[in-house]
């Protein structure tokens, strides 16, 4: 018995619908969980991006299953192997970190990708030479993943901004859960004698908010040695390849200053005389500098990387 | 950040080896001096946006290696010739690109040096901070217990070793009078080592990519079976510096193709699966050295040399027989601009006089190629006969007579037996000379392992313990270098188990402000 026959009973396109709902009821639940403070509504709205995450995957195997090759070849199935990255990484992340606040905009950007994704042409087409190499199943998923990080560090970032715009830094996250980020004391109780049970450091310095600055510099600083790698591997592949390990293809261009965009931010952090809100804008910036390589080169459909091509 | 008054570390290395001479060390001092605009982060982040600016131009601007200069100069007009002086049409050699590359070197160079010492400093070294500094550091925690300063000591330990902190013991030190046990805890030293290691890279990389630069070449060959080229002839070569300033060498190899073949897609028929040619190496003295088949994604590397399966293209050359005769057709004249192939068949029976050539037959050859013409999934050719001074069976509004064979197949046309065998392909191989690769990719392993080590934060404990008169008192400072919420949820958990472990008789004293930088 194979995977194709266990799972086989909806096709590929009614297993990628089946994740779309399963998402939307993830974020019915993460937008209620803002507005109640009820653990079940947390462990639903992550049960379901779960079985969302699920659903996905076994329409990327049926489709591999029917193209004979791991589906990494086109804009769609790139495209849905970033939702699943970003998905896996969200769950992870509402485990340790526990954030109504991050979680209905991430579930947000997932359905909106997911839609965008189920628009573009799903034709399975046969690999060009130069594609056939393991180095595809490498090179590419790693790619992608930084992506994943960095689009998590943008809502991240956007989040900060939003509460750093209304001022609403006496917000309490980490509701409903053990472990959770705790808010600190108030001014003007450092120093007092209190029990252990009460947190004994706060999240820094009564500004929870601050949280999602941490949490955007978390995601880059994974996202940018992931990218790094990525586009190293790329370079080794194209060296056997093309004979080149660098070209000054569009796509490779891109990807470098997406890279160096956020070697920007890393080093602001460093030099650690930057507010967080300079940070933040600079990771949206490294954002639009990622939309322009993942979509806007794929849009021009020239260079070595025009496989993929939008359209 | 809040700040207080520094706190100073016992151990502190002298700033200049006593070993080095007076005069050398000022002059050393007043060259580091020279070179601080050099080593500024402040600068890093101005190069990196200034690269990241340029790359992006050489992305939206036409460039000379991708688009044809002519279209570009059509497109750009009357401003081609200044874009052009600019260097936006060929950003990545262009003076102020390659002055930014050079800037960065020096800035990634000084820099590194400059972190590179209190880096390794912070992640090799011990440093206690005596009981007085921890005391009045304000990032710090106070328990009290009633357990014995030795007691609370053997207890504590696997406390932290359980959270995964190296403990260290400190000297003897005294506070307010008496008697204090000085401890160091720290994990992740390593991260600190991270960015050195990843601007070591960088450089190593820069520096072997010159190193390519001036010893590297690239050759291109096109070349059909049974045909052999020797390396120092190619149809072309590119050293990958102009060639005043090339150092490099091209081994006087012979390469021979013994066979090349296509692999088509069964379903799609117009999709080359993969293609492969089947060559042998040879050194001066005619000793084979290589004997192999190389495929796209499959070169032959030969030390230093690599030969990559490029391309392939149709040389214009077609075989066939007529009436069991072999024939070699060309492509030789064009019909409304479309190449084609006009040959006598039977041009040894005609006499050269003029009525002959009224009668001469001639073959005529429309040939179509996979990836050449748009819908074509399978080469063939389509044949006519030129009889005298018109085709074979014309007639008006009448197609002459034809014939469309692919590869192998036979037919008639006007009693001739026509056999297409198939058409000359050369494969088309890329040499290349890049002694760099092996620097390259060990500065790319170096990078790499150096900005994963960055992902990680060094987290650092100074604790002291102190018999008091309510009883031992322990100081715990606590500090990070990054990522200080997370560091925050971990004291959370490692906080209630010292708590726990040491019988702690009353509620801990915390200061929740930050400590100053190390």
């Amino acid at each position: 018995m194979t995977i194709y026959s266990v799972f086989s009973f909806m096709n590929e396109m009614q297993w990628v619908h089946t994740g779309m709902v399963l998402l939307i009821l993830s974020l019915f639940f993460n937008v209620a969980r803002v507005l109640t403070k009820n653990s079940l509504i947390r462990e639903a709205g992550w049960g379901f991006m779960a079985l969302s995450m699920i659903s996905l995957i076994i329409s990327l195997v049926l489709r591999s299953e029917a193209a004979e090759y791991f589906a990494l070849s086109n804009m769609y199935e790139s495209m849905l192997v970033l939702i699943l990255w970003m998905q896996l990484a969200y769950l992870v992340l509402e485990r340790w970190l526990n954030l109504p606040g991050f979680a209905w905009p991430v579930c947000l950007m997932l359905l909106v990708m997911l839609a965008y994704d189920i628009t573009l042409p799903t034709d399975i087409n046969p690999l060009q030479a130069a594609l056939q190499s393991y180095w595809r199943s490498i090179h590419v998923p790693v790619i992608i993943l930084s992506y994943a990080l960095f689009t998590l560090a943008f809502v991240s970032s956007v989040v900060y901004l939003v509460k750093d715009r209304f001022h609403k830094n006496n917000e309490m996250d980490g509701s409903g859960g053990g472990g959770g980020l705790r808010p600190a004391l108030p001014d003007g109780l450092d120093g007092a004698l209190y029990s252990h049970e009460t947190p004994y450091l706060a999240v820094e310095d009564s500004q929870v908010r601050d949280i999602y600055d941490e949490l955007t510099y978390r995601c880059v600083s994974l996202g940018f040695p992931l990218l790094l790698i990525g586009i190293i591997l790329g370079g080794l592949w194209a060296n056997e390849a093309w004979g080149n390990y660098w070209s000054w293809d569009p796509k490779e261009s891109m990807s470098l200053v997406t890279l160096l965009g956020y070697g920007v931010y890393l080093h602001l952090r460093v030099n650690g005389e930057h507010p967080p809100k300079t940070l933040a804008w600079v990771s949206v910036i490294g954002f639009i500098l990622l939309l322009v390589t993942y979509f806007g080169v794929n849009i021009m459909g020239v260079g070595l990387h025009s496989y993929g091509k939008i359209g | 950040m809040s700040a207080s008054a520094p706190v100073q570390q016992i151990s502190k290395t002298p700033p200049v080896s006593p070993a080095m001479p007076e005069g050398l060390a000022k002059f050393l001092s007043t060259c580091w001096q020279w070179l601080a605009c050099f080593r500024s982060i402040h600068l890093a982040i101005v190069l990196l946006s200034c690269l990241a600016l340029g790359i992006f131009i050489g992305v939206v601007m036409p460039q000379e290696g991708l688009v044809d200069p002519l279209e570009i100069k059509e497109q750009y007009g009357s401003n081609y010739r200044l874009l052009k002086s600019l260097g936006l049409f060929n950003v990545y050699s262009s003076y102020w690109f390659l002055a930014l590359e050079i800037l960065f070197f020096f800035n990634l160079l000084c820099g590194s040096f400059q972190w590179l010492r209190p880096a390794v400093t912070s992640a090799i070294q011990k440093n206690f901070y005596t009981a007085d500094q921890i005391q009045k550091a304000k990032n710090q925690v106070q328990f009290t217990t009633v357990l014995s300063p030795d007691e609370a000591i053997s207890r504590l330990k696997p406390v932290l070793k359980k959270h995964r902190f190296g403990v260290h013991t400190g000297p003897e030190n005294t506070f307010e009078n008496k008697e204090a046990k000085l401890f160091y805890a720290t994990k992740g030293n390593f991260s600190r080592i991270g960015p050195c290691l990843a601007h070591f890279g960088i450089l190593c990389m820069l520096l072997a990519s010159v190193y390519g630069a001036f010893t590297g070449f690239k050759a291109q060959q096109l070349l059909v079976p049974g045909q052999d080229f020797h390396l120092e002839k190619p149809d072309l070569f590119t050293p990958n510096m102009s060639t005043s300033v090339w150092q490099g060498s091209v081994p006087n190899w012979q390469v021979s193709l013994k066979d090349f073949r296509v692999e088509y897609y069964a379903d799609r028929p117009e999709t080359p699966k993969q293609f492969y040619s089947d060559l042998t190496v040879k050194d001066a003295d005619g000793n084979v050295l290589s004997e192999e088949t190389i495929s796209v994604n499959h070169p032959l590397q030969l030390g230093d040399m690599t030969f990559y399966q490029a391309s392939f293209t149709p040389t214009g050359k077609l075989f066939f027989e007529v009436d069991g005769k072999p024939q070699t057709m060309t492509i030789n004249t064009e019909f409304q601009g479309r190449p084609i192939s006009m040959t006598a068949v039977d041009a040894d029976t005609a006499a050269n006089t003029e009525k002959a050539s009224k009668e001469l037959t001639s073959l005529v050859v429309f040939p179509f190629f996979v990836q050449q013409d748009p819908g074509v999934t399978e080469n063939h050719v389509r044949v006519f006969l030129h009889q005298g001074e018109g085709f074979a069976g014309a007639a008006p509004g009448k197609m002459p007579d034809n014939l469309r064979l692919s590869p192998g197949e036979t037919g008639s046309l006007n009693g001739k037996t026509i056999r297409f065998l198939k058409p000359e392909i050369a494969t088309g191989l890329l040499i290349k000379k890049a002694p760099e690769v092996f620097w390259i990719y060990l500065s790319f392993l170096i990078i790499s392992i150096g900005t994963l080590m960055c992902v990680f934060s060094q987290r650092q404990l100074w604790l002291a313990i102190q018999s008091t008169t309510e009883g031992t008192r322990l100081y715990v400072l606590h500090r990070t270098n990054k990522a200080r919420a997370s560091y925050n949820r971990e004291l959370n958990k490692l906080f209630p188990s010292i708590h726990q472990a040491l019988q702690v008789s009353n509620n801990p004293l915390h200061n929740p402000k930050e400590a100053p930088a190390v």
